[in-house]
């Protein structure tokens, strides 16, 4: 951690949340996107980061630093995302995640979207411990080990869910391009 | 597709099947002194080197994916939350409002008439002159008003005014008995 992230969790701890924003604010994108892409709904993910959110806050304490921040702030995000995977889904899951915005030419953004669509609706058949190897590992570049961190698994079982995570993503995809006229 | 030597797997194939994420680990340190062995292998080795393409090619198909950012405003809500919960809360009694307020006044002006009745039946059972009568009415209004005002002390301003209303009529009623009187 350094020093400035140490001060700032300083701040943050005797109650300074403008702080605690500061030191969040690095990781929240891909806090976000962690939640968008296990979840599949964008106001879902919203109130899962919040919800994260206000519990890292309500749990600096327990922060001890021997990991990364962001690191112990995605597997709050990522647990409070599986908690909520395991309640019952109000409505099937929606297309949404794809409703993004592009800063390319129009051409181009037509091509991503087709090829996202593919992607990311191959992606949402796997299941969440799947999902979320391939999000933080492919997606976000994090280290294994963080993944491993994050989700808690040891990091043998992480790669072996990254191996099939990619033999399975790779038969959805393949199947979609059959099926593609 | 031809394999080193055939199709069967060697040992090395076999580890760098299971430590699939390690083939295009990113220096995290999590390969650790495999990877040098690995990467030799699979650069003869067609079933290994499909390994590691696979890998490279789910990890292309993943990055086509777009990178929505948090949306605007969410680390705001969060903080907006956190103040909310960190500025003073509103005590029970000003929660409930003038109702309850009404209700302690009423609560204290029973007290006071209480305490007047009191020193009516100590001024009738007791013969005392005049002067001596006021001393003890007085007395004895002393400790009910301040055994009150040591009740009504944490009940905050609404509480308070009750409290001088209940002084007030308290004092009424204990002047009016030692009038009659």
């Amino acid at each position: 951690m350094g020093t400035g992230e140490a001060e700032l969790l300083q701040a943050a701890r005797q109650g300074d949340h403008e702080a605690f924003a500061r030191l969040v604010r690095p990781s929240l994108d891909t806090a976000y996107r962690l939640a968008l892409r296990l979840l599949g709904d964008a106001a879902e993910a919203e109130d899962a980061v919040q919800d994260a959110l206000y519990s890292a806050w309500r749990g600096l304490a327990r922060f001890r630093g021997g990991a990364k921040f962001s690191t112990w702030l995605y597997r709050i995000v990522w647990r409070q995302c599986v908690d909520r995977l395991r309640r019952p889904q109000p409505a099937a899951l929606t297309e949404q995640a794809a409703d993004v915005s592009f800063d390319n030419d129009p051409a181009t953004r037509v091509e991503t979207l087709e090829a996202e669509s593919r992607v990311e609706r191959a992606l949402r058949q796997l299941p969440a411990a799947y999902r979320t190897v391939l999000t933080l590992f492919y997606i976000e570049d994090l280290p294994i080990k963080d993944v491993a961190r994050i989700t808690g698994l040891p990091l043998g079982t992480v790669k072996t869910h990254l191996h099939r995570a990619r033999k399975e993503l790779r038969k959805l995809l393949e199947e979609s391009e059959v099926m593609q006229p | 597709m031809t394999r080193h030597g055939a199709k069967r797997r060697t040992w090395l194939c076999r580890l760098a099947e299971r430590t699939g994420a390690l083939i295009e680990d990113r220096g995290d340190g999590a390969r650790g002194l495999w990877q040098g062995l690995l990467q030799r292998h699979a650069a003869h080795c067609a079933y290994c080197r499909a390994e590691l393409e696979e890998a490279v090619w789910i990890r292309r198909e993943l990055q086509t994916l777009a990178r929505p950012r948090a949306p605007e405003g969410l680390m705001e809500s969060v903080v907006a939350r956190i103040a909310a919960e960190q500025a003073p809360q509103p005590s029970a009694l000003e929660r409930a409002g003038w109702r309850a307020a009404a209700a302690v006044g009423l609560l204290f002006l029973a007290l006071g008439i209480g305490g007047a009745v009191a020193v009516w039946a100590a001024v009738d059972s007791v013969s005392l002159s005049p002067g001596e009568l006021v001393m003890e009415a007085q007395a004895l209004a002393d400790e009910v008003l301040s055994a009150m005002y040591a009740a009504a002390h944490d009940v905050g301003l609404a509480g308070q005014m009750g409290l001088a209303l209940a002084w007030g009529l308290a004092g009424c009623a204990v002047a009016a008995a030692l009038r009659s009187a």
